[in-house]
């Protein structure tokens, strides 16, 4: 992410009504509106679909079914093109579902909390978390680690 | 993007991949058209009396074969849907089986990629080799859905 005085610059998702999660300004790198998916059959159930974006073969997480265990049906909002590194450095594309579209929010230290109670499971992929101006614990995401096989255990 | 070693079995000429597209309840898989032997009619099934996944037989080169239906998701079906009206029979290596389809069809694909399942959706069930990206008859990127009879057979052995 991009410290500057005000804190850190972050993307905020929005991937259902009520949950909010971040990442660094720079690992968002494009947004579809309402894709054109192919499901795969047997695939887990937080991520089934796959876009094509830029002639670029994309999963899309779902990060409600993932919270949940339940498959998101409502596959009307945005997905949000993501960049991030395999284990071997090389660039890959994630997508992620979102109600909204993101916007941008600046991040201070003193803004950090810990993630508990309801927000445990988050500790899988998350790099840190911090509170929002409306108090609502937020997740900060860890891309490659989201991409990973780590929600598949 | 991968250099896959499932090109060996697709024939390819100058015209491009031969390849055979499996409809059936809304998905399309693509398989190697050399692995297709034949389609047999809905007519011809004989329905399946015991506790076995398929959903019934149908009699070919003197050998009853069996037939599967699959969902969507490619769960077993053990009722007929209505609109599936082709037994397409597979080639697998050392015997034949069948898959009950809405149709089939055989492409000739100029343009074809293909990759492996992203890791983060990989499980030993995806019943695909790979997934690709091809160049369509109206000249469009679309997405695919790879697989072989080898494949989808030990697919519906994890099922049994």
């Amino acid at each position: 992410m991009n410290t500057d005085d005000n804190g850190v610059v972050a993307w905020l998702l929005q991937v259902d009504r009520l949950v909010n999660v971040a990442i660094g300004q720079f690992e968002l790198i494009h947004i579809i509106d309402e894709p054109d998916y192919m499901s795969i059959p047997q695939s887990p159930k937080h991520c089934k679909d796959v876009v094509l974006w830029n002639n670029n073969i994309v999963p899309v997480m779902s990060l409600v079914s993932w919270l949940t265990s339940e498959i998101q049906v409502d596959n009307t909002g945005v997905v949000a093109i993501v960049v991030y590194e395999d284990e071997q450095g090389k660039h890959k594309f994630g997508g992620i579902k979102l109600s909204n579209a993101p916007i941008q929010a600046k991040v201070k230290n003193s803004q950090q909390c810990q993630l508990t109670g309801d927000f445990d499971k988050w500790r899988k992929v998350s790099l840190s978390s911090f509170k929002s101006k409306t108090g609502d614990i937020v997740p900060i995401i860890d891309v490659s680690k989201l991409f990973s096989q780590v929600l598949l255990s | 993007m991968i250099d896959s070693p499932f090109k060996n079995k697709l024939l390819r000429d100058d015209a491009g991949y031969h390849v055979s597209t499996l409809s059936f309840a809304g998905i399309e898989l693509i398989v190697p058209q050399s692995e297709v032997l034949s389609i047999e009619s809905i007519y011809e099934l004989e329905s399946n009396e015991d506790n076995e996944n398929y959903i019934g037989v149908i009699h070919k080169q003197g050998i009853k074969l069996p037939v599967y239906c699959f969902s969507r998701s490619m769960d077993i079906y053990k009722s007929l849907p209505e609109d599936r009206f082709q037994c397409v029979v597979l080639r697998h290596e050392e015997f034949l089986f069948s898959l009950l389809c809405n149709e089939m069809t055989n492409t000739v694909i100029n343009e074809i990629e293909f990759h492996n399942l992203p890791k983060c959706m990989n499980n030993s069930l995806i019943p695909l080799t790979h997934l690709c990206v091809y160049k369509g008859a109206d000249n469009m990127r679309k997405l695919g859905m790879v697989t072989n009879a080898v494949c989808l057979n030990e697919y519906i052995n994890k099922l049994n």
